[in-house]
């Protein structure tokens, strides 16, 4: 655990180096599209009154200089199945992005949705040693926290203190300073497979990258996607990429629960694909252009040519109707929203005084999906696009861009984490004079 | 495969006329109409499907090498390859689908370029990437071509025949410059009031005609004319014409000066303008004498001023001991005036000689050096004769 919470901080480090050198890029590793920001910070001079940039998570911090986006190679489910494909699309992107930037970026911040993200709720509780609540108490109750056995070659990528306890008082957001005798708090932890990591943050230093910071899909999609009283109401955001489905669960502001579906819109395109044998980009194409799940009568007339180069004249001639398409896609659209709903209600979603539901990433796009999912998922459902951040090209302002600009948010704000706090004195035995102080002061 | 070959010699598509009635105008148009639709007739027609033509552009392809060349079929009637339009298709006209050429696969292997890898290589992404880091952009953009043009020019330099070449080179084109005809100089002329100076002045420039203005350096000539003490100013100027215009202000010469080598012209300020042969030579001009009497000619010019009413009989003034001035009149009078004050002395001098006569009497010397103390010295004739006529008795004198 120690080692991750220095790498976490070495990683909080090399961010914050980067900030003040004023150049970072974020980078979304996604299975249909690699997709690359370079954020300059300190820049921007704020939001120009009517351009529609609300004063959100302080977003006039920086501004976007670059952007590019490749399609995604070697990915499967978020998760890096070929290292040179994937290393190739990196560099793609890194390298348009930085054309477009006219600087070159050292550093990194990273988000992916693969590795089985788990989530887990913790709790902790010390007594204090002073009346008031120090620094050091709130580095003391976050290490109290129990950690949970996360399994072999899994290890924490979000530990976010979400709730503190002072007493018999709840609900406090920040404790330091207040008076009591007993501090708790409530730590959102999740956990991904190590060795995905690891995956990412090789193939970027084969770019001569550094990674300067992970993040969950799930977390960043959520932030981008969901507005800001949503995220205090209670609400879930739901990802849909093209090899996950990402969803998070905010309430207060915070994230308490994430976790990921192992199915997306490249299934879609497969079932496509083999229903029709016709090829992948083909299948893709029809699926872009012609998609939907609600078929109408007039569905049934518009015919789509699938075609293919075979040579065969009948093969290649071939036309379906929409309501043909409509007819793959539907069942395996439907199939994501319950798995997204079992795993809500796993969650206990049905608890949450709001249950408001964000349909965002690059498979809400498919026109009636709305619909669909408020069958399946209940009410309160809505598209989600990204918040506008300045300079973000009009091509990245769709919903498949959620995560790169909740990526970008979290750059510029993150959210306190476990590493950011010290590590408490009594942990190491590097400071005994301390402890030999303590012991003076506590005895004598 | 018989449906691949067609007749090359096959009539272009037929066109429905509409045909216009000239001058008869008919409403509604009739070829503007549909006809009327014809139950079950919407949509694809069921039935065998209808026979495809390939369009022209196939009729062009090298037949592949395992099939043999196919006898022309029997030339079939050709339909007109037309889309479909809706009208057509509610007309109950057959189907035809709109002309499709499918990519060519059998030259793909041999002609068509493969697709290529959109990612940069790996070498090609560092090169960018440290293209865009700016020291290195910077020297490459400026620093290098700056050292590639150095070393060039260094390295041709460093040759000593190249660069004696290129003196030369840059000395002819100077050269060449300089003895355009606008830039020359052929005579020089000098304008002062005194023809002497002049001529000394043109000498002591010694200009070899014709020279380029380049070649004249004005401030040096200049001080070489104003070194004499003749000259008080100089203007030198090329006028227009290629003459070299000397003006010379002279010193106006206010005072001569007696000293031990001889006489010099002096100007209002003492400064030495020239050699005097004799005081004959200019007697309109006062005369100073004495060491170190051109430092004060402003006092000696004063006094002088003053000494207007007798100044018919003025001789000189004298220097005495560089400290005052003494006044010599004719008859060998002399008026010793004081260091300070002397113009004061001298005007009462003056009031008494309006008053008394006193310079007409037999006096030799008038000492006015210590101003509470006046002295008159007498010649000797006088002397006795004052002598002899005081009273030898002391006592008032009887009437």
């Amino acid at each position: 655990m120690t080692d991750l919470y220095q790498s976490q901080r070495a990683m909080r480090n090399l961010r914050r180096a980067a900030m003040q050198r004023g150049v970072i890029a974020v980078m979304d590793v996604g299975t249909f599209k690699v997709a690359c920001l370079i954020l300059k910070f300190g820049v921007s001079e704020g939001a120009r009154a009517g351009s529609g940039v609300g004063a959100m998570a302080g977003q006039a911090a920086f501004r976007v200089i670059g952007a590019g986006t490749t399609c995604s190679r070697g990915v499967r489910f978020g998760e890096i199945a070929a290292m040179r494909e994937t290393e190739r699309a990196v560099r793609t992107a890194l390298q348009n992005a930085q054309k477009m930037a006219q600087t070159r970026v050292d550093h990194a911040i990273l988000t992916f949705s693969g590795g089985e993200v788990r989530s887990y709720g913790l709790e902790g509780i010390v007594e204090l040693d002073d009346e008031r609540v120090s620094e050091n108490d709130i580095a003391r109750v976050l290490d109290s926290c129990d950690t949970p056995d996360l399994g072999p070659g899994r290890e924490v990528l979000h530990a976010q203190p979400v709730n503190f306890l002072l007493d018999h008082r709840s609900g406090l957001a920040d404790p330091r300073g207040q008076s009591g005798r007993r501090l708790g708090c409530d730590m959102h932890l999740v956990s991904v497979d190590a060795d995905v990591v690891q995956n990412l943050v090789h193939c970027l230093k084969r770019c001569d990258v550094e990674v300067a910071g992970l993040a969950s899909t799930a977390y960043v999609a959520g932030r981008a996607a969901l507005v800001e009283d949503e995220q205090e109401l209670g609400a879930a955001a739901i990802d849909m990429g093209a090899g996950s489905t990402s969803l998070s669960i905010f309430i207060k502001g915070h994230m308490i629960f994430a976790d990921t579906l192992r199915l997306g819109g490249d299934h879609i395109t497969s079932d496509i694909a083999k229903g029709l044998t016709i090829p992948y980009s083909m299948a893709e194409r029809i699926k872009t252009f012609y998609g939907g799940v609600h078929a109408t009568g007039q569905d049934d007339r518009q015919m789509i040519e699938i075609g293919g180069d075979s040579g065969d004249w009948d093969k290649d001639r071939r036309t379906i109707s929409r309501s043909e398409l409509i007819g793959i896609m539907r069942p395996r659209v439907e199939e994501i929203l319950e798995g997204v709903r079992s795993r809500l209600d796993v969650a206990g979603f049905d608890h949450l005084p709001s249950q408001q539901i964000v349909l965002t990433g690059g498979v809400s796009q498919i026109p009636g999906l709305d619909g669909l999912a408020a069958r399946i998922l209940g009410q309160q459902v809505r598209l989600g696009r990204p918040i506008r951040v300045p300079g973000l090209p009009q091509a990245a302002t769709g919903p498949d861009y959620a995560a790169i600009v909740g990526l970008c948010q979290f750059a510029a704000n993150p959210q306190d984490e476990w590493w950011d706090f010290d590590i408490p004195a009594q942990r190491f035995a590097t400071k005994p004079l301390k402890r030999a102080l303590k012991w003076f002061r506590d005895n004598w | 495969m018989s449906t691949l070959t067609r007749d090359p010699l096959a009539q272009p598509p037929l066109r429905r006329q509409a045909a216009p009635a000239a001058g008869r105008w008919e409403w509604p148009d009739p070829a503007m109409v549909p006809p009327p639709v014809q139950a079950e007739s919407a949509g694809r027609r069921a039935g065998p499907r209808p026979v495809l033509h390939w369009p022209n552009e196939l009729a062009a392809w090298p037949p592949s090498p395992e099939v043999p060349a196919a006898t022309p079929a029997a030339p079939e009637p050709m339909l007109p390859p037309e889309p479909p339009s809706i009208s057509a298709l509610e007309r109950g006209q057959p189907f035809v689908a709109p002309p499709y050429s499918p990519p060519p696969l059998h030259q793909a292997t041999s002609e068509a370029p493969r697709l290529r890898d959109p990612s940069p290589s790996r070498l090609a992404y560092r090169m960018h990437r440290l293209w865009l880091t700016p020291v290195v952009r910077h020297f490459l953009r400026l620093g290098l071509p700056a050292l590639l043009v150095l070393a060039l020019v260094g390295g041709w330099l460093a040759n000593p025949d190249n660069r004696a070449a290129f003196g030369a080179r840059v000395d002819g084109v100077v050269q060449q410059v300089q003895n355009q005809p606008m830039f020359q100089v052929g005579s020089i002329e000098v304008l002062a009031p005194t023809p002497e100076v002049a001529q000394a002045v043109e000498a002591a420039l010694g200009l070899q005609f014709p020279l380029s203005t380049f070649d004249l350096d004005l401030g040096l000539l200049r001080e070489v004319a104003e070194s004499f003490d003749a000259v008080e100013h100089a203007w030198l100027q090329v006028r227009s014409g290629g003459v070299l215009e000397v003006r010379l202000q002279e010193r106006a010469p206010a005072l001569v000066w007696r000293h031990a080598d001889g006489l010099d012209l002096i100007d209002a300020t003492g400064y030495r303008v020239a050699r005097l042969s004799s005081r004959a030579a200019r007697p309109d001009l006062p005369l100073i004498a004495g060491e170190g009497a051109p430092l004060a000619v402003a006092e000696a010019q004063l006094l002088l001023a003053a000494a207007l009413p007798i100044r018919a009989r003025i001789r000189g003034l004298v220097r005495v001991g560089m400290r005052r001035w003494d006044l010599v009149l004719d008859r060998d009078q002399r008026i010793l005036l004081p260091e300070h004050g002397a113009l004061g002395a001298l005007e009462r001098v003056l009031a008494l000689d309006a008053a008394q006569q006193l310079l007409a009497r037999d006096v030799v010397a008038i000492d006015l050096r210590n101003p509470t103390r006046p002295t008159l010295q007498l010649t000797p004739g006088a002397m006795a004769e004052l002598n002899r006529n005081r009273p030898t008795q002391p006592g008032a004198r009887r009437p």
